[in-house]
């Protein structure tokens, strides 16, 4: 016989059901990292195949515990990834010149896991390149030119280390190279490419996702989608007609994000629990990142906080007011948060950010201010497929020089789009959405970039 | 359409989960990914509440779970319901209860969602 003690009020599971039905709450992705550190060997083929092989092992039931995690508690798990040890250190000890055969074997396990991508096709090159480092380096092109799921990062620049320039230029090229490889698809490699400073080792967000060396075994990092839920309570709070200002805007925000990041939080530790060891529970990534979904949006939070369109004068102010809403209600959510956790900017993904960029209120000049205060960066920034490697290095060492003078951690995702003009656009489909092509400064910085070296640490470094 | 009071809604689930013959003891085998808590939380939305009443708590009571409590609104025509299961004695896998209790209100064309009651907990609980 029902007895009337509902431990919820019926409002509470109504929030919770609109969240999921009609707000687009969902966990954006579940990533598991491996180590591959126990795979490497002194032949590039015996790597390969023992890549392949664990990761059939390990990630065996990922993508159905996932859907079974998703049926029992009703949220959305959009996407399921798998990230591994930065490849340069797996593969350095069979001294070959080129790795693509590393790169296929993981193309081949995460296809036939049924997973999207896999993240960690890396290098750690701050201080300098070492053999492993460079026959990864000059195997990107052709790596992401075949494959579909393989992403690659590599991280030039920390606080710790400075900026190194002359990999700041190595990458220029290599994003053209790739860039080229990809030309019939709008260049599209370049989505599965991220030059970083301070790359965090356990983002579960692609294309900068890697399981760094300090992870462990087995690890299971969430990323969480909630800017539709905010935009909804920020719209509730306007039409509501009762009073508030900017402090009630970042409580309504803190609140969202606490929901948000619980949701990640819980489903992280299910798949974690099922899966049992190895795999643990790791971190919960707060950033809010979009989807091209309508309402999806972190330039329609910004719209509805009072912005005309999202880069335009109060962008900057507004965007750090959300990001330490979102971070201050998510480290209450969780004690185990990590990744970016930062304002996803993507400019193709986020529908309200290609519209703001189609109107010219949102410029590279700008995504680089907003970078300073909150974002991780310039993310899937398309620019005319002209832009010489060069000008590409010296964008990704300003970007790049934020992160590092800032001790925080900011990647460039750059599409030199070829054959493609400012202002001309090309559309990537799925979660990559559609990309408006930026303007990037006539003026040169060559001989800046050809004397390379490394910038140094700055004094941010001596903490002790 | 009138509302119904939630305690005759309380009634009139009581009264069909009296009828049902209790269920054979036993779990089905295999069940490690069976959910850690006891509790789920299933709400309906439709427009025949009667009617959908009666079947859910007669598909809930079949595949043994037991009706914690319910409650509904109504705006306009449509109702949402909640019901809150205890599910530690379900005779079938989770999964299963869920396909169940969706094909029955599906007949009747109304929707209805089944989550584990930890994804309120987790949201609405500091």
């Amino acid at each position: 016989m029902p007895t009337g003690t509902l431990r919820f009020d019926a409002s509470e599971v109504r929030e919770v059901l609109r969240m999921i039905e009609s707000e687009s709450l969902d966990v954006r992705a579940v990533t598991m990292g491996v180590s591959l550190r126990d795979t490497a060997s002194e032949s590039l083929e015996r790597t390969s195949a023992r890549i392949y092989e664990k990761l059939m092992r390990v990630a065996d039931r990922l993508v159905a515990t996932t859907a079974a995690v998703h049926a029992d508690f009703a949220v959305p798990i959009t996407t399921t990834r798998l990230s591994v040890t930065p490849l340069a250190l797996v593969t350095e000890a069979a001294r070959a010149a080129r790795v693509v055969p590393a790169a296929h074997a993981l193309e081949r396990a995460a296809a036939e896991l049924g997973v999207d991508y896999i993240g960690g096709f890396s290098a750690l090159v701050e201080k300098g390149i070492t053999p492993g480092d460079r026959a990864l380096i000059d195997s990107i092109p052709e790596a992401l030119a075949t494959t579909a799921r393989v992403c690659s990062s590599v991280n030039i620049a920390s606080t710790r280390a400075g900026l190194n320039m002359d990999a700041a230029l190595e990458m220029g090229r290599v994003v053209k190279a790739v860039a080229d490889g990809t030309a019939k698809d709008g260049g599209i490699g370049c989505a599965r490419l991220v030059t970083f400073a301070n790359i965090p080792d356990d983002n579960p967000f692609v294309a900068g996702a890697m399981h760094g060396v300090s992870e462990g075994e087995c690890v299971i990092n969430v990323g969480c989608s909630g800017p539709g839920v905010v935009l909804s309570a920020l719209k509730r709070l306007r039409a509501s007609g009762e009073a508030h200002d900017l402090s009630t805007v970042a409580e309504t925000i803190k609140r969202m994000a606490f929901k948000v990041t619980r949701a990640g939080e819980l489903i992280g530790r299910e798949v974690a629990r099922r899966l049992g060891p190895p795999a643990r529970f790791g971190i919960v990534d707060l950033s809010l990142a979009p989807t091209p979904a309508v309402g999806d949006s972190v330039a329609e939070i910004l719209e509805a906080m009072g912005i005309e369109k999202a880069g335009g004068p109060g962008t900057i102010a507004a965007l750090a007011l959300l990001t330490d809403a979102v971070k201050k209600g998510g480290v209450m959510a969780s004690s185990s948060v990590g990744g970016l956790s930062g304002a996803f900017i993507p400019v193709s993904e986020d529908a309200g950010m290609v519209a703001a960029a189609r109107a010219g209120a949102l410029s590279l000049d700008r995504l680089e201010g907003m970078s300073a205060v909150c974002s991780v960066g310039l993310d899937m920034v398309a620019v005319p497929g002209d832009t010489t490697a060069e000008t590409l290095a010296a964008v990704i060492a300003d970007e790049l020089a934020i992160g590092v003078f800032n001790n925080k951690a900011t990647g460039v995702r750059i599409i030199p789009v070829p054959g493609k003009r400012a202002g001309e656009s090309v559309v990537y489909g799925g979660l990559l959405g559609e990309a408006y092509v930026q303007e990037v400064s006539r003026f040169r910085a060559d001989a800046f970039v050809r004397l390379g070296g490394r910038i140094p640490a700055p004094l941010q470094a001596l903490r002790n | 359409m009138k509302a119904i009071s939630d305690d005759a809604l309380r009634r009139l689930v009581a009264e069909v989960t009296r009828e049902v013959a209790a269920a054979p003891a036993g779990r089905p085998a295999g069940e490690d990914a069976r959910p850690r808590g006891r509790r789920a939380v299933v709400t309906t939305t439709g427009k025949n509440q009667r009617g959908i009443v009666a079947k859910i708590a007669q598909a809930i009571a079949d595949a043994g779970g037991d009706i914690v409590d319910i409650s509904q609104t109504l705006v306009s025509d449509y109702f949402t319901m909640i019901i809150v299961v205890d599910a530690s004695a379900l005779t079938v896998s989770f999964a299963e209860f869920k396909s169940r209790l969706e094909r029955a209100v599906a007949a009747l064309g109304a929707e209805c969602l089944v989550m584990h009651e930890e994804i309120v907990e987790a949201l609405q609980r500091v």
